[in-house]
């Protein structure tokens, strides 16, 4: 090995050594405000569990869906969990199979919210049952033909995909943890030596890693755009105006995109700034991920544009309710916001350079965030509320629906839950995958570690 | 303070009165009427005819309504017609109408919200309605419609193929995940 080699492998390894100190500080301490965060979610989330248990006792009619409205804020609140769910699959694997090289350090932040959304996809899914008991009733005599036994296969599958995905890439940084975080409560310490796999960098091990990282990146791309396409034939399969178009997988999957590319941008910008990553978490990487979001917007305004514009020009009298209820009627408000909030102010501010500096960025972030929420709001109630026929013989206020205390308690401890899975997961696991950064700027640690079997 | 409570009662105590006999002449007027329906039928048409009688004698000039019940409501049968100086009055029947599985249906007429006979409304049955002979040999068929058991053999041959497939990749990766550990158990062995 020449001099300037031994140079370079020093500094590589003093990077290493760098970016395993800066990474694994946060986990070192947790600080006062995570834990008055930490305890003001977990504080929801019991409100959330009792307003179920209210549920559970006296049943569906707690809540405000009736004949009209039975499918409310879960079904719209799942749609939002599955959307922001495929996050994960685009900046892990679609990024990492393009060549792409400066999502390296996004990868964890994408797969933890992509695993959080998808686990309370399927409590919401449970919560949304009046007798949630009979549940594997869906597995034991569930028929093929059914949508809705698609959507229970495809997302036990993401979940299951996605949860490995984060696990394998994370093998390494696991094994740091073990050897590193030895001041930690003993079952930390168990949990790591556990997890880790007995992992200690061999090239057979980053082989079989590698090859298991190829594998669940093209895995995951079609599952994902399955879960989401799934959810979106749910409703497209069901003959009501507004969701009877063909448009609607497609207009799911842009839509999921440009949600969870949302989320991830809030969540590059706390964690940058709460665990002070500054140094990983750059301003390019929030240029690049602006520039992402500004594509989603674009495409996810093309579908829109579709989706409404062509029914509004046509004005098919069933449709005609419906539409005319969203542009100038009850719900015009919240319509107007989403589009307008949600997607042409994120289309135009996000072209300019200033607004994807990390501030700007991540506030029209939060616009995209809440406006795709309530876009799934949009996409399921008014619909509900606007059938083909007319339902007979029912009390006149079961034709609107406006969610009661219990369901909103039930969705915000539900959003509490994923924000605290990911919360608890940032304590406990480094949320920068240090291999695949490190491999982004050339230091390979395969290499480095040279352990051969 | 009796009087004077007295006093203020008097009057509308004498309205009410006073209004008691005509209120009860306006509810004597309200008749009762009763709705007869008969069938008649030839090669091509089919013809429902409903007699109102009030008493013993005819109802003239009074608006029939006729309906078929279906599962979710009442179908309309035909425009609303008055009867004729025989209390009658007929509408053609549609040929084409399914009935239930023994090809029967409940035919309704009513006086809707008359003057004098408030609501009247008799119903009556007639096997008039069509069966779907093929409703019963399709039900055994393979379809989308169909049971669990019956589900049609492409969708089952092609979701089960994908779930294998899907699983069977996702299994050889937990396979792999586990050889992990077992290649770090060689290394201490070694």
């Amino acid at each position: 090995m020449s001099e300037s080699e031994i140079i370079l492998d020093e500094k590589r390894k003093a990077r290493r050594e760098q970016m395993r100190e800066d990474v694994l500080r946060p986990l070192h301490k947790t600080t006062l405000p995570t834990k008055i965060w930490i305890a003001a979610l977990v504080i929801i989330c019991l409100i959330g569990v009792y307003a179920y248990t209210l549920q559970l006792r006296h049943g569906l009619k707690v809540t405000a869906m009736r004949d009209y409205a039975s499918w409310g804020l879960y079904i719209s609140n799942f749609v939002f969990f599955v959307a922001i769910s495929l996050v994960g699959a685009l900046i892990s694997s679609i990024l990492r199979l393009t060549n792409f090289g400066w999502y390296r350090p996004l990868t964890r932040i994408a797969e933890i919210i992509a695993v959080a959304a998808i686990m309370f996809a399927g409590i919401i899914i449970v919560v949304d049952m009046g007798r949630p008991e009979r549940m594997f009733n869906l597995f034991f005599h569930g028929r093929i033909q059914s949508p809705i036994i698609w959507d229970v296969i495809v997302v036990t599958t993401y979940l299951v995909t996605s949860v490995l995905l984060l696990y394998v890439a994370m093998i390494p940084g696991i094994a740091i943890c073990r050897n590193r975080l030895t001041e930690r409560p003993k079952w930390q310490r168990k949990m790591y030596r556990i997890l880790s796999l007995g992992w200690n960098g061999t090239e057979e091990q980053w082989k079989i890693m590698k090859r298991c990282m190829a594998i669940l990146c093209v895995l995951i791309i079609p599952l994902a755009v399955s879960i989401h396409t799934v959810t979106a034939w749910l409703f497209a399969t069901t003959l009501r105006p507004g969701w009877d178009s063909t448009n609607f997988g497609p207009y799911f999957v842009a839509g999921a995109f440009q949600a969870g590319t949302g989320c991830v941008i809030i969540a590059m910008f706390v964690f940058r700034k709460a665990h002070k990553l500054d140094k990983y978490i750059t301003e390019v990487h929030f240029n690049n991920m602006g520039k992402l979001l500004v594509f989603l917007s674009v495409v996810y305004a093309y579908f829109n544009l579709n989706e409404y514009l062509i029914p509004a020009y046509k004005m098919r009298t069933a449709e005609a309710g419906l539409l005319n209820d969203l542009f100038t009627g009850s719900m015009a408000p919240v319509y107007w916001s989403v589009q307008i909030f949600g997607m042409a102010i994120p289309a135009v501010v996000l072209l300019f350079k200033k607004g994807r500096k990390p501030l700007p960025l991540t506030i029209i972030a939060v616009f995209v965030v809440v406006g795709a929420w309530f876009k799934r709001y949009l996409i399921v109630t008014p619909i509900m509320l606007h059938p083909y026929l007319p339902i007979q013989n029912v009390p006149a206020n079961w034709a609107v629906y406006f969610p009661s205390w219990i369901e909103i308690a039930i969705v915000a401890g539900s959003l509490s839950g994923v924000l605290l899975i990911i919360t608890i997961f940032s304590r406990l696991f480094p949320m920068i995958s240090i291999w695949e950064t490190l491999e982004g700027e050339g230091i390979d640690l395969e290499k480095m570690d040279k352990i051969k079997t | 303070m009796f009087d004077y409570c007295m006093s203020k009662l008097k009057i509308p105590a004498l309205i009410f009165v006073l209004l008691l006999p005509l209120a009860k002449v306006l509810a004597q007027d309200e008749k009762e009427a009763v709705i007869t329906l008969s069938f008649t039928q030839t090669d091509t048409t089919k013809t429902c005819m409903a007699t109102v009688t009030s008493d013993t004698s005819t109802v003239k000039e009074k608006e029939v309504h006729f309906y078929v019940q279906r599962m979710f409501g009442l179908l309309p049968i035909g425009k609303a017609e008055e009867t004729d100086e025989n209390g009658m009055v007929s509408v053609d029947f549609p040929m084409d109408l399914p009935g239930d599985k023994n090809g029967n249906i409940i035919v309704i007429a009513k006086i809707e919200d008359d003057d004098t006979y408030g609501n009247v409304e008799t119903k009556k049955e007639i096997k008039w309605g069509i069966i779907h002979a093929g409703e019963k040999d399709r039900w055994d068929e393979r379809s989308l419609s169909a049971s669990r058991e019956k589900a049609p053999l492409y969708l089952l041959l092609v979701s089960n193929l994908i779930i294998v497939v899907i699983w069977g990749t996702i299994f050889y990766v937990i396979y792999q995940i586990f050889r992990i550990k077992k290649v770090s158990n060689l290394i201490k062995v070694k």
